[in-house]
């Protein structure tokens, strides 16, 4: 199956320091990669660099087989690339329902027009509405994001990421700062999910990972050391001593 | 213009270009380290040039007066500081905007209660009186060479500084960060009180040495907050270099539009125009670089 | 009460309540940027002033224009200006931003002072009002007190409505979402810089019916309307009231040329008095008189 996006060579290297060296991965639809590592391996980067947050140094992206690097992030989005962050980005001064309109209006035609009144474009709150129910927050929708817990907030992140409809997940460290019981409910919300999207998931929580990952690209040093399915990456000798082995132990 | 003009402007135009680099580096300085925006860092420059006037005219001599000054200078940062400043570190930029522009207003009606509105002029202290003879018809006043040298020895001080402490690496990174200062393990309320007065003291300080080549007048502070805030966004935030180069542009593109002659179309452009000739070049840099000539992308 | 104000009180009142209405539409488009969209602008007076410059400027000698003719064509002058203005700062974001509008708003002024284009120092004075005749039984003589009073307030509810009408809209709900975070706003594909620039147009539109109306009131302009003391003044009067609220630059304009009217009356240093209010309620009220008063109910837009 043809990959919705690709990486070849990505690169970013910031005054002297390469964060993301060389880096090649690619998605398909109803798939998710997970890209692993310790801290410090430019996952975040390489997400950044998906996402048209940052550009990159060399190395393409593509999408739907579109070479479509250097796009910024709006433009990204466009393309039908949804991403939630690993540091909480959303909006605490409004509302859950807020948050998801801005996310659904911006696939309509209509955010230009300043004289009509956003009652006469009911079909915003509709697909909100849809939103809010997959992710199991209709029950604070009215609630101002502040007022929020974490675990909530992580999950306002998710929506606004797939209420724009996208193609593409890129999900950072979903899970961080989640109690147990949280997380359960969010990877049982990406499993339920899982088919509609190529997801490319960053996660630190290995039981996570493993139970949701089909593929697994694992980083080091902003460069890749192994790539491939679970359970090769579980018996590989060269992730245990660069990563795993290290982090189980403490 | 024969050479002998060419070569006096230049000279005029770079002194300008340092002492507008003093003036952009307290507001810098405030800025890149504590994150307030001054906009009443003109005001003090003001207020130094009436110190100066003041002071000199009571104490009779340039260099006490000079001291006085800058001790004045300290005190009243120090004292601004503890009043107003350390309650806007984690606030909004309109926040700051707008307490540091009702200082201005407190600054200016308070000179016009002191000093009044009249205009003034300080005399250049005796010992740096009179010009040096370069050629047969040409002079430049030892003053000025002074002024100019008095910048470029506290530039490289600041340069090295910049570049040497870790006070110097948070500016360079161009944005303040309580949490890493507070990392570095200093009293981090003492610290932003010294920079706040060290920077308004800059400015204080330039006021006073332009005093004697330039007229003490009301307007003078705005005059000079709207010049160095065309520096800052030319230069680019957080590059010392970057300042310095904008301020040397400034400094000769203002002094030499007001001595060219230039039509186009039978417009004239300078000297008419020649106001607006640097607020032009901010804007065209703005356009082909936002983040200003060595500003990093934000 | 507002409607019978020009039937009871004394001529200067009724001047002095026109100048507050005027104020109130310029401090309302001051409040578009930077309450609504996060955009603390500088230099804003300079829509306000060039406003005039354009009435100034297009006044025949002799005969007094169509006064929505003449309307129009200072917004759309201004418009262009603020498209061109705003295509250049806003490429610029937080301080750069502030100190970018405050140096163009210079520009205007030093453009405006030093050349003989427009006056120069001295400005320029408007002898004939634009007027409007209603098919020759009803004129509209500005120059009348209580007829400029009406006119004053039918385009300060016209502005508030086209206000609350705009932040109500597919559109503002994106000025919103740019305020409280650009990033996020971004990424969810919106090309911010965009909806910024025409909110940026928007407003110093507004903020030309303001300059215009000023104009016509004082019969003059000078490069101190385009000055960025004006602006200040205006960034003043919206923090005052509240900033992103519909009633704040109502409040905010009023109680200010109010109280500062009243320290005229007491000093010659009234600016004195002026600035350690302003300094009072940024640091500690820094949400304004809308933010007092419905402080438990009150929620951000």
């Amino acid at each position: 199956m043809r990959s919705v996006i690709e990486a070849r060579g990505l690169t970013k290297r910031f005054s002297g320091l390469t964060a993301v060296s060389d880096v090649s991965l690619s998605c398909e639809h109803g798939v998710i990669h997970a890209v692993i590592g310790p801290n410090g391996a430019g996952k975040s980067t390489l997400m950044n660099l998906l996402s048209g947050d940052l550009k990159p140094t060399s190395g393409n992206i593509l999408i739907d087989g579109i070479d479509v690097t250097g796009s910024g992030s709006s433009q990204m989005s466009l393309l039908g690339v949804g991403r939630s962050y690993q540091r909480t980005n959303i909006y605490p001064s409004l509302t859950v329902v807020e948050n998801c309109n801005l996310a659904v209006q911006s696939r309509s035609k209509f955010s230009m027009r300043f004289l009509s009144d956003v009652g006469s474009h009911p079909e915003v709150e509709v697909d909100t509405k849809n939103v809010l129910e997959r992710v199991r927050l209709e029950s604070v929708a009215q609630k101002r994001v502040s007022e929020l817990s974490h675990g909530e907030q992580r999950q306002v992140e998710i929506a606004l990421a797939l209420a724009i409809k996208p193609k593409v997940l890129l999900l950072d460290e979903p899970l961080a700062g989640m109690g147990a019981e949280e997380s359960l409910s969010i990877v049982a919300l990406l499993q339920s999910i899982r088919s509609e999207f190529a997801v490319i998931l960053v996660e630190h929580d290995m039981d996570a990972v493993f139970a949701l990952a089909d593929t697994l690209t694992v980083m080091l040093n902003g460069g890749v050391i192994e790539s491939g399915l679970p359970q090769d990456i579980r018996s590989s000798d060269r992730v245990q001593a660069a990563y795993l082995g290290e982090d189980f132990s403490d | 213009m024969d050479a002998a003009t060419f070569f006096i402007q230049t000279m005029n135009g770079i002194q300008y270009g340092l002492l507008l680099f003093l003036v952009a580096s307290g507001l810098t300085l405030i800025f890149g380290i504590m994150g307030v925006i001054n906009i009443a860092h003109g005001s003090f420059y003001m207020i130094g040039a009436y110190l100066a006037w003041s002071l000199m005219g009571w104490v009779g001599n340039f260099w006490i007066g000079l001291v006085a000054g800058v001790m004045v200078a300290l005190v009243l940062g120090l004292l601004l500081e503890w009043l107003f400043i350390r309650f806007l570190y984690d606030r909004d930029h309109l926040q700051q905007v707008l307490v540091t522009y009702g200082l201005i207003l407190i600054f200016s009606e308070l000179r016009s209660m002191i000093w009044g509105d009249d205009v003034h002029s300080v005399p250049i202290p005796e010992l740096l009186n009179g010009s040096i003879q370069i050629t047969e018809n040409l002079a430049y006043p030892i003053y000025r060479l002074w002024l100019s040298g008095v910048c470029i020895v506290i530039a490289v001080l600041m340069f090295l500084g910049i570049q040497h402490t870790r006070l110097g690496m948070m500016i360079r990174a161009g944005e303040s960060d309580r949490e890493m200062t507070k990392a570095l393990g200093i009293n981090i309320g003492l610290i932003y009180r010294f920079i706040f007065a060290l920077g308004i003291t800059l400015a204080a300080f330039s006021g006073m040495i332009s005093a004697p080549i330039s007229s003490v007048f009301p307007g003078m502070g705005s005059q000079v907050l709207i010049v160095s805030f065309v520096v800052v966004v030319i230069g680019g935030l957080g590059s010392i270099k970057g300042a310095m180069i904008a301020a040397l542009s400034v400094g000769l593109i203002d002094t030499f539009g007001k001595v060219i002659h230039l039509d186009i179309f039978g417009i004239n452009i300078f000297p008419e125009m020649s106001g607006m000739s640097i607020f032009a070049l901010m804007a065209l840099i703005l356009t082909l670089r936002p983040q200003g000539l060595f500003g990093r992308e934000h | 009460m507002l409607i019978f104000l020009p039937v009871f009180s004394e001529l200067y009142y009724i001047q002095f309540a026109s100048k507050i209405l005027i104020m109130i539409i310029f401090v309302s488009s001051l409040n578009l940027l930077v309450g609504f969209t996060g955009l603390v602008s500088l230099g804003h007076a300079a829509f306000f002033g060039s406003s005039g410059y354009v009435l100034a400027l297009l006044s025949p000698a002799d005969t007094s224009m169509n006064l929505f003719v003449a309307l129009l064509a200072s917004m759309l002058c201004v418009g262009v200006l603020g498209a061109v203005f705003g295509a250049v700062v806003l490429r610029t974001k937080g301080i750069f931003f502030i100190m970018s509008t405050l140096a163009l708003g210079e520009m205007l002024f030093y453009f405006l002072h030093d050349t003989a284009f427009a006056g120069g120092s001295d400005g320029i004075y408007i002898y004939d009002r634009p007027g409007f005749n209603l098919f020759g039984w009803w004129q509209l003589d500005l120059s009348n007190v209580s007829h400029f009073y009406y006119l004053a307030l039918i385009l300060v509810c016209l502005v508030l409505m086209l206000i609350k009408r705009i932040m109500n809209s597919p559109f503002g709900r994106v000025i919103s979402g740019i305020r409280v975070n650009e990033h996020r706003t971004k990424a969810l594909g919106y090309h911010t810089y965009k909806f910024k620039l025409v909110c940026f147009v928007i407003a110093s539109m507004i903020a030309a019916i303001s300059g215009f109306l000023a104009a016509v009131q004082f019969g003059v302009v000078n490069p101190e309307m385009v000055g960025w003391h004006a602006s200040g003044h205006a960034l003043m009067m919206v923090i005052l009231g509240g900033k992103g609220s519909l009633l704040g630059p109502v409040l905010g304009t009023t109680t200010l040329m109010l109280v500062e009217e009243i320290f005229q009356e007491a000093t010659k240093h009234w600016q004195l008095l002026t600035g350690i209010v302003v300094v009072l309620v940024a640091l500690f009220f820094p949400n304004g008189l809308v933010g007092l008063k419905f402080s438990k109910k009150r929620s951000e837009i």
